[in-house]
């Protein structure tokens, strides 16, 4: 018999792709080896679109652990002159509820590292070293591929990275930093494998007001943007949409509505979802019912909170004096949608201090669909990040500037005996 | 032929008056008729179309690409779902236990699995393709490349350059 016969008699492409898009981001990639036909398939733009809408983004534990243990409130790790610090970054990645395998990233001896987000299936990581300090950077890895590339932040110190993202139409991977000099405000961009930051022109937006939460460095992409939710001095809320492909900023109007607390940003049945908390304690989510219409924000559900708090047990959830530290996070599921709506007080709440690694945190944990609240714990020093896994081959993402990420033993007393990967720099 | 279209119409006419529904004749490439309901051959895309551009529903609708035994296995699963419509959770449980069940036995036999697949691609029954494809991606996700080309009989065709690429991503994942 001809060899390849079954193959054409049993799965023809469209089969092929469809039985793909359906398999853990891993065995899509090692799928690649298979023929030129299933390696063509497997990396076409159609494809990977295909396999992202149908993955669900997993909410991954996140532990920085420190090798020399600083005091509880101080956990930012000192620079130049300071104990030489290891943080080490412990991941658990879960597919349908399976464990996958976890790992660790671990910086040089002299050096820290912190992950700054996470977006379009890439860790972000910020490694810095005591000396010499002109070899910080940012490592952006790809877990799937342990692909990196290299970026140096434009202006050290003096801003934030505000967002990542894949290119709608290439894929490669994109930084967008955010700074505030001489009462001005920069947007700048770099390509993954770039070695030049572009500044984007923002000084047409009516955004001179706006401040980015430090905490609140979370965009919701959509139709080819990223949105954030911001509040201006003035205390009104507005949406800043950056359009990934002309590179342009524009703002669009929030749900206006009483006065608020904190706001979260998610998609639901694919429209843009904001989630209001307000003084009033019932919470509202509104959505943006045509997206070029930016009058169409309505409410679809209010949610009494104060009772909430009494079912699962929060006492002092939601004290006035606590309230300020509000944050609002959105966990999606399928197709970015919203799946449960988290609010918790960041790192400023915390229970049962017993030692440092046994710290906790409460949260209260509404999910969408079944319209019911629970209560979580959270390490203190961990977070929940949001990780879908990415297919994009390292040469869409990085370029030709990419780079492997070096396997070892691990060493240390959090991963003696585990696979280790280094980070550069 | 001529026989199987025969038994095929007093087999309709039988349970027309059963039901009093419209049936519809399919017949499998060995020329097996099967009268179904019209409810479960709706489950079918490329039939619904078929049926509603007032094609040939007294004629019966001949399957050239499937045979029997994935024929009947295919109307196994379209007169569960077509015939009934779960109402209440018990109903909804039911139903996917029976798919749960549907699949297993499948699952068993993989060539009769990729020929109901096949079926289901062609016919363009949705939810059974789920069904199928899924148990397909299930089977195959832990497995290797060359293991890959073994179960599918794939010809070996990768250059030298994708070797190359091949073993550079596969070092480090």
């Amino acid at each position: 018999m001809e060899p390849g016969a079954a193959s054409r008699a049993y799965l023809p492409d469209d089969l092929v792709a469809d039985i793909l898009t359906r398999l853990p981001a891993r065995s899509v990639c090692r799928f690649r080896a298979v023929c030129r036909s299933w390696r063509a398939l497997a990396t076409e733009r159609q494809f990977v679109l295909a396999h992202a809408a149908r993955d669900r983004a997993a909410a991954v534990p996140m532990n920085h652990h420190h090798r020399k243990v600083h005091p509880p409130f101080s956990p930012s790790p000192r620079r130049g002159g300071g104990e030489p610090t290891v943080m080490l970054a412990f991941v658990m990645i879960c597919r349908r509820n399976e464990p996958d395998r976890s790992f660790y990233l671990e910086s040089r001896e002299d050096g820290a590292c912190k992950l700054l987000g996470c977006w379009d299936g890439m860790m972000c990581i910020d490694v810095r070293r005591d000396s010499p300090a002109c070899r910080d950077g940012i490592v952006v890895v790809n877990p799937i591929s342990m692909a990196y590339a290299v970026v140096r932040s434009p202006m050290p110190d003096g801003g934030e990275f505000i967002a990542g993202y894949a290119h709608p139409d290439t894929f490669a991977f994109h930084l967008m930093y955010y700074c505030h000099n001489q009462g001005k405000v920069i947007f700048q961009v770099i390509k993954a494998g770039d070695s030049q930051w572009r500044e984007i022109a923002a000084d047409r937006l009516a955004i001179s007001g706006i401040d980015f939460d430090k905490q609140g460095i979370s965009s919701v992409a959509l139709h080819g943007g990223l949105h954030w939710q911001l509040r201006t001095n003035s205390g009104q809320w507005v949406m800043l949409v950056y359009d990934m492909v002309t590179e342009k900023f524009r703002s669009i109007a929030a749900p206006q509505c009483a006065t608020t607390w904190v706001r979260g940003l998610s998609v639901l049945s694919g429209r843009l979802c904001s989630i209001v908390i307000p003084e009033s304690m019932t919470a509202e989510i509104w959505v943006l019912e045509d997206y070029h219409e930016h009058r169409s924000w309505h409410c679809i559900r209010e949610i009494d909170m104060a009772a909430s708090a009494e079912r699962i047990n929060l006492e002092n959830f939601w004290d006035s004096d606590l309230r300020m530290f509000l944050k609002v996070d959105v966990k999606q599921g399928i197709e970015h949608e919203v799946q449960e709506i988290i609010i918790h007080h960041g790192n400023k709440i915390i229970s049962q201090p017993c030692s440092v690694y046994e710290l906790r945190r409460n949260e209260a944990v509404y999910n969408v669909r079944h319209n019911v609240w629970h209560k979580s714990t959270m390490c203190f020093n961990g977070e929940s990040i949001m990780y879908k896994e990415s297919i994009v081959p390292y040469q869409m993402s990085f370029g030709m500037k990419s780079q492997f990420c070096e396997r070892k033993r691990g060493t240390s007393q959090f991963s003696e005996g585990q696979h280790v990967y280094h980070l550069p720099l | 032929m001529a026989s199987g279209s025969g038994a095929a119409a007093a087999a309709a006419d039988a349970e027309e008056k059963e039901s009093g529904s419209r049936m519809i004749t399919l017949t499998s490439n060995e020329g097996k008729a099967f009268v179904v309901t019209e409810a479960s051959a709706r489950q079918s895309a490329t039939i619904r179309s078929m049926v509603d551009d007032g094609g040939c529903v007294d004629k019966g609708f001949p399957l050239p690409n499937v045979d029997s035994k994935t024929l009947a296995r295919v109307i196994q699963y379209s007169d569960e779902h077509g015939n009934k419509e779960p109402h209440t959770v018990d109903e909804r449980a039911a139903l996917a236990k029976f798919d749960r069940d549907f699949i297993a036995e499948l699952d068993a036999d993989k060539a009769f699995l990729y020929d109901v697949t096949m079926a289901a691609n062609y016919l363009h029954i949705q939810g059974l393709l789920a069904l199928t494809t899924q148990c397909v991606a299930d089977t195959i996700k832990g497995k290797t490349p060359e293991e890959i080309r073994t179960a599918f009989g794939i010809e070996y065709d990768l250059t030298a350059q994708d070797e190359k690429e091949i073993k550079e991503e596969d070092t480090h994942a």
